[in-house]
């Protein structure tokens, strides 16, 4: 009974020989199903189907999925075979690439130009080699700065340790933080590996180290370095670390839009996405991805194809349904339209203090009369009110509309395109704060004279002074040349009010 | 016996639902979780020591392999192998009664006698994985086979151990889990 395998383990890392036994198994099993496509009556394959499965090919790479679950043909598993030979190579000799490779040249140049992006200045214009007595500290702790920041950018190890550890350059924290946020994002693990090692913090690996990586394991994301990326997660970077204020890894990921990225993350890095997204204060909604700078010039038809590829990694509700918030944030009109036609609800939104429409707003031109359209049109409340706090005294809050977000805008023709557009569309002008009270406030006699015309409230209560105790108020009747009480009058009676600063001067 | 019958018999389909039956909805919760995974990885346990897997595992392959496939001798082999670990630390998780560990050490036990490897260098596992298996810390032989196949287990997963079981050299900055590289 007792069978001690001497040597069938080959493995010295494993105590247990289940693997090679598990190995053994698969080759007979898979010897003895027959070669032929049509199956025999004296075949054992339907046998064999019968008691292992339909799937009875596995890929031998103990870390691929196809390990675990097989294909049903001898034929598709050697074809999945061949994704795992990676014959394009990284053409950088002291680079991990050289010898493991691509699987496609797309992947090859995406990770050259990312790793092995050259700088404008080459770093062998540093003469490092000869410096024997000659002592570069005596540049400005800046200069000293960029001149190894350069050697990390380049993946030139031999030249880093030189300069830290025999000129002594750039020793402090700070700057020793910072060249592993460049390495995380353009070097290679070896040269990471040294500087993190070397940091100063190393030795005592408490949590400001782990905040260390997680910030290094986001560089990394937010250039796409995959050999750095996953060599942070092994290291033991978290993704899903919470580091208010910058993103979390996880989110930073997402946001780059990439398919491909996700797809790396979870099949090679052994990812695992949340089922649930955290608590608000753990980390970021995940409506954020659509606050993303890197469709700044997509249009609808690039965004829709770069999500259909990032869609099976957005696993959760609240990305989809708040993500117009964002979006219109991002003042891009394609983006807005994209989550609107995905399920964003046009009103609601997980950021207190803010509304789609409000966002739009807040933009000029023409792409945010754009944007406003769209939510109108989407069924977003013209008349939801926003909740304002006052910053001295935190129970004196009052509502605002996004009309009278408008009406205190300043620029361009402060605001009086969108505010006509809003009151055409039957904004009230008359709820939270008095537009009207805004605009005189401020001194915007077309705004105040748009308006009037509205049905807007001359007289508006609540406010601390009376509307025509205002030092805005000597403006208005200065550009229209009356008395405020005629001002109101003749607007409200129809008249189409001549203004201008100008012909009072004349 | 009868269980380990009951789950391979034919009725299932394929035979990675197997075993996970005894967990899942469909049988109506007639077990409690960590119940479950106690019985479960006892299966395992247990199947990967029985005498009619030894031709798996000699270096000299015998012949009969092809037969014993054929007759079904193998077909819990798969499930077993790949997850046992699964249902130990399964079982970890749960509250556990005190007599449902002596069990699982004997079992483990007969299994490491059995299965274990003389390739294997003693080297001690990391404190991350020895600490995984606290539960285990009256066994302290056991704790540390379980730790290290844990740690093989977890190196697989993550590509740091090529197809022949060995370490990737060239690729050993994947991994901070082994310091010596």
């Amino acid at each position: 009974m007792l069978i001690v395998a001497e040597t069938t383990g080959p493995s010295t890392h494993d105590p247990l020989t289940l693997r090679s036994a598990l190995a053994v198994f698969r080759r007979h099993l898979e010897g003895t199903a027959c070669v032929d496509a049509v199956h025999g009556a004296a075949c054992p394959c339907q046998i064999l189907g019968k008691l292992y499965g339909p799937r009875r090919y596995h890929c031998r790479k103990l870390f691929c999925s196809a390990y675990v679950s097989g294909f049903p043909t001898k034929a598709a598993r050697d074809q999945h075979v061949e994704a795992h030979s990676r014959n394009f190579k990284c053409p950088k000799s002291d680079c991990v690439f050289a010898s493991t490779g691509f699987r496609s040249s797309l992947e090859l140049s995406r990770h050259t130009e990312s790793a092995h992006r050259v700088l404008d200045t080459p770093s062998s214009s540093v003469s490092v080699s000869g410096s024997s007595g000659s002592s570069l500290t005596v540049l400005l702790p800046h200069d000293q700065q960029l001149v190894v920041e350069d050697a990390v950018t380049n993946s030139q190890l031999a030249t880093v340790q030189h300069l830290i550890l025999v000129e002594r350059l750039a020793t402090d924290f700070h700057s020793r933080q910072r060249f592993i946020l460049s390495a995380a994002a353009h070097s290679t693990p070896e040269l990471l590996t040294w500087l993190l090692d070397s940091h100063p913090a190393a030795k005592n690996s408490d949590a400001g180290d782990n905040r260390t990586l997680d910030e290094a394991l986001g560089a990394a994301i937010d250039r796409e370095n995959l050999p750095n990326i996953k060599f942070l997660l092994s290291r033991g970077a978290d993704i899903m670390a919470n580091s208010t204020p910058s993103l979390s890894p996880l989110l930073r990921a997402l946001r780059r839009w990439n398919g491909d990225l996700m797809g790396f993350l979870v099949r090679e890095c052994g990812v695992t996405l949340p089922r649930k997204w955290p608590e608000p204060d753990k980390m970021l909604s995940p409506a954020n991805i659509f606050g993303t700078p890197h469709l700044a010039r997509a249009s609808l038809e690039e965004i829709k194809r770069r999500f259909a590829a990032l869609k099976p990694y957005v696993l959760w509700p609240e990305a989809y349904k708040f993500g117009t918030c964002r979006a219109a944030e991002s003042g891009r009109p394609p983006l807005l339209r994209f989550s609107l036609e995905i399920g964003g609800d046009p009103n609601k939104t997980d950021t207190p203090g803010t509304t789609p429409l409000l966002e739009s707003v807040t933009h000029s031109g023409s792409d945010g009369l754009e944007m406003i359209e769209m939510l109108l049109k989407a069924g977003a409340d013209i008349n939801s009110t926003n909740h304002w706090t006052n910053l001295v005294r935190r129970d004196a809050t009052r509502d605002f509309t996004v009309l009278y977000w408008v009406a205190i805008s300043a620029g361009g023709d402060g605001g009086l395109t969108k505010a006509k557009l809003l009151l055409e569309r039957q904004a009230n002008p008359n709820l939270g704060i008095s537009p009207l009270y805004a605009a005189v406030l401020r001194g915007k006699a077309e705004m105040v004279k748009l308006l009037l015309q509205y049905g807007a409230d001359p007289s508006p209560g609540g406010e601390q002074k009376t509307i025509d105790k205002l030092k805005g108020m000597q403006r208005v009747e200065k550009y229209f040349a009356a008395p405020w009480n005629d001002i109101v009058g003749r607007i409200q009676a129809g008249e189409d009010l001549e203004g201008g600063l100008r012909r009072k001067r004349n | 016996m009868l269980l380990l019958f009951y789950l391979t018999s034919d009725y299932l389909g394929r035979p990675a639902n197997r075993g996970r039956y005894l967990l899942d909805e469909q049988s109506n919760h007639f077990m409690n979780l960590a119940d479950a995974h106690l019985k479960a990885a006892l299966v395992c346990l247990t199947y990967l020591s029985y005498s009619s897997l030894d031709t798996l595992f000699p270096e000299t392959e015998v012949s009969g392999i092809d037969g014993q496939i054929l007759g079904g001798d193998f077909v819990f082999l798969e499930y077993s192998v790949l997850e046992y670990m699964e249902h130990i630390k399964g079982w970890m998780r749960h509250k556990r009664p005190q007599d449902s560990a002596e069990t699982i050490f004997a079992a483990l036990g007969r299994l490491f006698d059995d299965r274990g490897s003389a390739a294997f260098d003693q080297s001690a596992p990391s404190e991350v994985f020895m600490g995984e298996f606290a539960p285990f810390q009256s066994q302290p032989a056991l704790q540390r086979s379980l730790a290290s196949a844990a740690s093989f287990l977890t190196g697989a997963r993550i590509g740091m151990i090529e197809v022949d079981g060995e370490y990737n050299d060239n690729d050993c900055w994947k991994l901070g889990l082994r310091q010596s590289c």
